[in-house]
This record gives structure tokens, sequence and C-alpha cells, in this order.
């Protein structure tokens, strides 16, 4: 699955990110493959979304979370 | 004893400004780095007999040189002589944090880590061991709250007595190093090197974690349990209008505009009388009387009278963004924003166009991608800026006297109606294949610190003092000239060089009808700033005391009505000029700093064009079509 | 006289003001934000998201 499909309340573990315009500023923002992640919220009109990352809050849209392959953790 | 030479880095929302502020308070100056439009702070501060500089770098996560502000820290750093590094550090997020840690002391650079935000991280439960850390990288730390008279004493206690060069790299560092320089001469793509590189670091710093760092039970946090109401569900919209209705209240209503009418009057009725007297009693010329009264009083104090609502409204939006509410608003927008061609994060700047556009212009440049930048740049100026406002407020005041609040509410609407349907054209056309992303650090929630917001407040609205006394003093002088003399001397103001100039001008609106010599002048003179349409037509239609504010547009509309300008204009024609002045080419500031955000003198002459092209059509479309609906 | 002493004070500050607003533009300054940080608002991230 990928981040995108994650539901509120889920936590992650990244597995890849995908070539995007945003991957080297993602992997510098701390998500790296083996990275837990966890769903915070969506914005009210359904896009961004926010994420808890290394224990700080981070929005991304929905098509960059996309090109994140995450598995399911517990 | 020579001058400590100290410089702060870090990652954004640390506290890092905070504490450079703590440390220099007033005694700062403010520069640019060579070659771009970055702002260089440096502060002054003396410590036991030991004089200190500190500058304060740009806020970056990286150093990958990537921007031109990750560009000034390396380059900066890496260039020159320094006595102390300081990376600040946020204690409650110091994972993320020592990413920008690890690459520094990749580079050779040695660093006191500054561990900020201390209350923060323990409210958090988190818990670094101090010296295990110092350990594990090699390098001096020290704790901080932020804003303390102890934490500041205790940073420059410390200043004062590290010596840099005591402090060596660990072994932990210096074996990553040597991963990281064999990642580098590896065979693979460039891509490839740096996504290892980017896992090399962050596997470094798991395992400082491991060994210094007790993240506790890290549960939801204060930030998210405030967000579950801001940033999510039905809730967040209604309160962001009304928060943004209430700065806009204080601004306009409660503070600035009474500050402002209380100004007004000091300046051009009891200055401008006592000037008025006392240069006739002292025997100055009349002519002399009138330059520096009906001239230089009248136009610089029309643009003074509007400074303490720019001061209030700044200080609202600095306090809004120490907060970190700024970060939610574009998080919560983005997806309306981005049906209008544009992107969450260029809200921030855009509101700031309401008060002044150029630097809602410079703003812009924290836009990720190029197309979005572009966009924003070009269509902020269609927003009813702090200097259109009392064009809008003296001719509604004046025609509209039944609905004047709507009026200038509708031409706020039409500007913002005109910069969506640009900016989706422009985004379907000249930058068409261009991507936009989205990518947002939410920072935690946080009290502003009072000092570090007024300084900002000063030092943005103290731009406005010095265009008052330069340019448009300059201006004022110029167009009192300009309307009481021609090439052969004093003359009537019909024959005046600006009747002259203002009647060229004029031809072109013809078919909007307000093509009257002295609407042509002020139009004119609109270009360069528009605080002078105002003060034009108040020159020019005879009334020397027109205040440039809302709130007094009414008193002046009602001196107007006996003049010639009420019969100049048509309500028609009237609604017209304002629809133009509302769109039409920005004033010489705006165009140059698009000059210079865009990229070249292309932009700037397009920006200028299409503009006076989009303003001449749709005057032309309500004159015309009014007409044709029967109005007059 | 007093005409004149006004006139020489006045063409000082003219001078001032010109050449200030020459050198802005030479150096591609603005005013209009103090010279300062200006999209920012309080901290910087608002022109140094450096992300």
């Amino acid at each position: 699955m990928t981040l995108k499909d994650g539901k509120t309340g889920m936590e992650l573990k990244i597995a890849e990110i995908g070539d995007s315009a945003l991957k080297e500023r993602l992997m510098t923002m701390g998500l790296i493959p083996g990275t837990k992640v966890q769903i915070l919220r969506s914005a009210p009109l359904g896009d961004p979304i926010a994420i808890r990352v290394r224990s700080y809050n981070l929005a991304l849209r929905r098509a960059d979370a996309e090109k994140i392959e995450v598995e399911q953790v517990g | 004893m020579s001058t400590l030479a100290v410089a702060l880095t870090g990652n954004p929302n640390t506290g890092k400004s905070t504490i450079f502020n703590e440390l220099t308070g007033a005694r700062q100056k403010i520069g640019n780095w060579p070659g771009v439009t970055v702002d260089k702070k440096v502060g002054y501060t003396r410590y036991k007999d030991r004089a200190i500089s500190v500058v304060d770098l740009p806020g970056t996560y990286s150093v990958n040189a990537r921007s031109p502000e990750e560009k000034i820290v390396i380059d900066y750093l890496m260039n020159t002589k320094l006595d102390l590094v300081v990376d600040v550090v946020d204690s409650s997020n110091i994972e993320r944090n020592l990413y920008l840690t690890v690459q520094l002391l990749e580079k050779g650079i040695p660093l006191l880590i500054d561990l900020n935000m201390q209350d923060d991280a323990k409210r958090r439960g988190v818990r670094i061991d101090t010296k295990k850390l110092e350990e594990c990288l090699g390098m001096p730390c020290v704790e901080t709250v932020g804003r303390s008279k102890k934490s500041t004493q205790h940073l420059l206690d410390v200043f004062t007595s590290t010596i840099m060069a005591q402090y060596q790299p660990s072994e932990l560092v210096k074996n990553h190093i040597a991963k990281v320089e064999e990642i580098e001469a590896s065979s693979k793509s460039d891509a490839e090197k740096l996504e290892a590189i980017s896992e090399a670091r962050y596997a470094l710093i798991d395992k400082v974690m491991a060994q210094a760092v007790d993240m506790g039970n890290v549960g939801q946090s204060r930030s998210e349990k405030i967000d579950h109401y801001l940033a999510n569900g039905i809730l967040a919209l209604p309160i962001f209008l009304v928060i943004l209705y209430a700065v806009f209240q204080i601004t306009f209503t409660w503070i600035g505009q009474p500050i402002a009418d209380a100004l007004d009057e000091l300046i051009n009725t009891d200055f401008l009388d006592f000037m008025t007297g006392t240069l006739t009693d002292a025997g100055v010329a009349d002519w002399m009387v009138s330059l520096v009264c009906d001239g230089i009083i009248a136009g610089v104090g029309a643009v003074l009278t509007f400074v303490p609502l720019i001061f209030v409204l700044f200080f609202c939006l600095s306090f809004l963004d120490g907060t970190g509410y700024m970060a939610r608003i574009a998080f919560i927008m983005d997806p309306i924003m981005r049906r209008c061609g544009l992107t969450g994060k260029g809200l921030m700047p855009l509101m700031m166009g309401f008060g002044c556009g150029v630097p809602a212009i410079m703003g812009a440049r924290a836009l990720d991608s190029e197309k979005d930048r572009m966009v924003s740049i070009l269509i902020t100026p269609f927003l009813t800026c702090g200097a259109k406002l009392p064009i809008m407020a003296l001719f509604a005041a004046m025609f509209f006297p039944d609905n004047a609040a709507n009026v200038v509410f509708a031409m706020y609407i039409i500007g913002v109606v005109m910069a969506i349907v640009v900016a989706k054209g422009l985004g379907a056309t000249m930058f068409k294949d261009k991507g936009s992303t989205f990518l947002l650090e939410l920072p935690p929630y946080r009290m502003p610190d009072m000092k570090s917001v007024l300084l900002e407040t000063w030092d943005k609205g103290k731009g406005y003092l010095v265009k008052a006394g330069t340019i448009i003093f300059a201006a004022s002088v110029l167009l009192w000239v300009m309307s009481n003399y021609n090439f052969s001397g004093p003359c009537e103001i019909e024959d005046s060089i600006l009747a002259t100039l203002g009647s060229w001008m004029s031809v072109l609106f013809t078919f909007q009808g307000f093509d009257t010599w002295e609407a042509g002048a002020a139009i004119l003179s609109g270009i360069m700033a528009k605080e002078t349409v105002v003060a034009t037509i108040g020159i020019l239609y005879g009334v020397a005391d027109v205040s440039t504010e809302a709130g007094d547009a009414l008193d002046s509309a009602a001196q107007m009505m006996g003049t010639d300008m009420a019969t100049a204009f048509t309500t028609l024609s009237a609604l017209a000029f304002m629809v133009f002045s509302q769109l039409y080419t920005p004033c010489v500031t705006a165009l140059g700093t698009i000059k210079k955000e865009a990229g070249g003198w292309k932009w700037m002459i397009f920006s200028a064009v299409y503009q006076f092209a989009i303003a001449w059509f749709v005057a032309l479309l309500v004159y015309q079509g009014g007409r044709l609906l029967g109005f007059e | 006289m007093a005409t004149f002493i006004l006139g020489v004070l006045l063409l000082v500050a003219l001078f001032f003001a010109v050449r200030h607003i020459v050198r802005n533009f030479r150096d591609g300054k603005e005013d209009c934000c103090g010279g300062s940080c200006p999209g920012c608002s309080g901290s910087c991230k608002g022109c140094h998201p450096g992300i």
C-alpha cells in the first residue's frame, strides 16, 4: 500500500520512496525506508494530510503521499 | 581582545531568531547577502569586556545548496573565519534537527550544539543526556530554554569560555564521514548517492538517539490536540475566517484606524495650520508657503497617516506567525488555493498583499515550485493594497454614499476575482507543464516571543516611514511644481505641466468615461506610488486636506461634494475609475520587486502592460455595460 | 530672507531624499520592507523554509 491509502490514526513503516520531485526533500525531512510514521489527520477538505514522523508533524499532499510505499505495523 | 565572531545556524522553528534577538537586542544591522535578496542579520553585544558579533544565518533543514538560503549558510560557514558556530537545535524535535548537525560535521565544521526549547522537551517527556550526546558527537553542548535572561547569560558564558579547537569529532562521527566519502567515491548515480548518504546520516542519528536520548512516551502532543480543532474537521475553516476577520477589525477598526485618525487630525489640521501661520508670520513668500503646506505636508502627511495601519497589520501577522498558526492556514487552505491555480503556502504571502504588494511578492520566494512562485508574483498586484484602499474609500463615499462599505468591499472582491482568473489563465498557458508540490512542517504551537514580534514589526514598518521621508517627499515637491508651473513660468493649474501630461493620458480613457486631465494625471502619478492618486486628486480639485485613509474619506468626500470633482465624474464613470485603479499597473516599487523576484525586465514590462490592458478592458466593460443597462 | 533659508533647507532635504532613492535603485533595495526579511513575519520560515 502507499501512504495515501492509510487511514487516520494508522501506524505505518516506510518501505520505499518512489522517484518524485520531492524525494530528496522527503529524505532530508527524515522519511527513510524503515522510518515509522503515523497519520494524524486530513485537512478539512480531505487534502493535504498531516503525519507524525520522528516526533514532529509534517504536511504533504495525497498526490505526493502516493509515491511513498508503506506497510502497516502492529 | 579581538571580537568574538559567532554564527547561529539551525532548522526553522527552533527559536534561533529569538535567541539572536535576546543576545543582541536592538543592536542589529540588516544587510543583504552578496548577490541574493536574503537578509543578513548581524548583531553586536558585549560580555565580560569581550566584544561579540553574532550572525543569524537563514534557518534551513539541510545544506544541500539547493536553495539560495542553503547556499548562503554553507558558503558562509566554509569561507568565513569564525570563532564559534552555534547549531541551534529544538530539543523536543532533536531527531530531525540532528540531520543538519550531522551534515555540518561532515563538512568539518566544529559546532557548539545549543539544545534549545528545553521546557518544551521536558513537557513532552523527552530526556536528553547532554554528557552522552557530547561524547557521541565529540562536540560541546549547551542547554537553553529560548527566551529567558538566565539562558542568555548562560549562553554568553559558554560563548566566551569555549575554545572550539579543543574539540574533535568522535569516532562515531569519523566513521560516518569515512562511510560518506566511500559512497561519494562509488560508481553509483547521483540520485543513488544522495539516497545512500541520507540513509547513512539517519543511521548515525538513530545510533546517537539510542545512546543519548530518551524520547519518553511520545503520546499526542499539545499541538496535536490543538490541531484537532484548528486544522481538522468542519470547524477549521470558520475559525480561520474569524481569525482573519479579527485581524482586519483590529487593523481597520479597533486599534489601527483610531490611531490613524488621531494622527491625521494632528498632521493635516493642527500641524498644517501651525506651519501655515508660522511661515506666513515669518515673512516667507506665498509660493514657498504653498509648496510646504499644499505640497509637502499634504503629500507626506497623507502617507504618514497610513503608517499606524501598517504597523498594526504587521504586528498581527507577525504575532500569528509566531504562534505557528500560519502553517495551519496553508494546510487547511491548500485544496481551495489549488483549485484557484495556486498553493496553500501561497496564501501567507498573498495575505500580505492586502497590506503592501512588495513584501507579498518577495514572500512568494517561500513557494516550492517555479510555477507557483511566478503565478503568485504576477497576480499579487491585483489585490487591494493599503495604498489603494483610500482611493476606493474616497470614491465610494462620494458617489455611493448609501452603499459606501459595500462598494469598497466589491472592489476587494473584484481584485481577488481578477487574481484568481489570471492565476488560472497563467497556469493553463504560460506555466502549464510545471508541477506544484506542497511539503510543510507543522511546527508546535508556541506563545510568540513579544520582543521578536515587536522587532519584526518595527523592521517592516519603519520602511514606510523611510518611504514617506524620501520618495513621497520628493514626489510631493515634484507634483506641486508640476501643478503650479509650465515651461514659461508660474501659471494657473489648468495650464500646468501636470495638466498637459494628464490630458495626454486621458485620451486613453475616452470610452471609460473618465477622460479628464485630472483623472489622467492622478492615474499617471499612481504609477509612482498609489498613495499619490488621492493626493493628486485633492490638489487638483482644490481641496488641500484630502485624507488618504478610509475613516476620514467620508469627511473629505463631503468637502469635495461642493467642488468640481462631483461634476467631473458621473456615478458610473466613478465606478469605472475605481475598477481601473484597482487593477492597473503596479507602483514602481512593486514593479522593481517583480523584476528582481521574477528574474528580469521581461516580467516587469509584462506585468506593467498586461495589468494596464486588463484594467482598461474591465473599466470599459463596466462603463459601456453600465450604459447599456441604463445607468449614468 | 526666511524664504531663502527655508529654500536651502528644502534643497538639502531633497538632495538626501533623491540620493536615497538613487542608491536604493542602484542597490536594488526596497524601503517597503525596511530591508528586513519581508515574507517571513516573525520567524524565518516564510522566506526560508529550506525544505
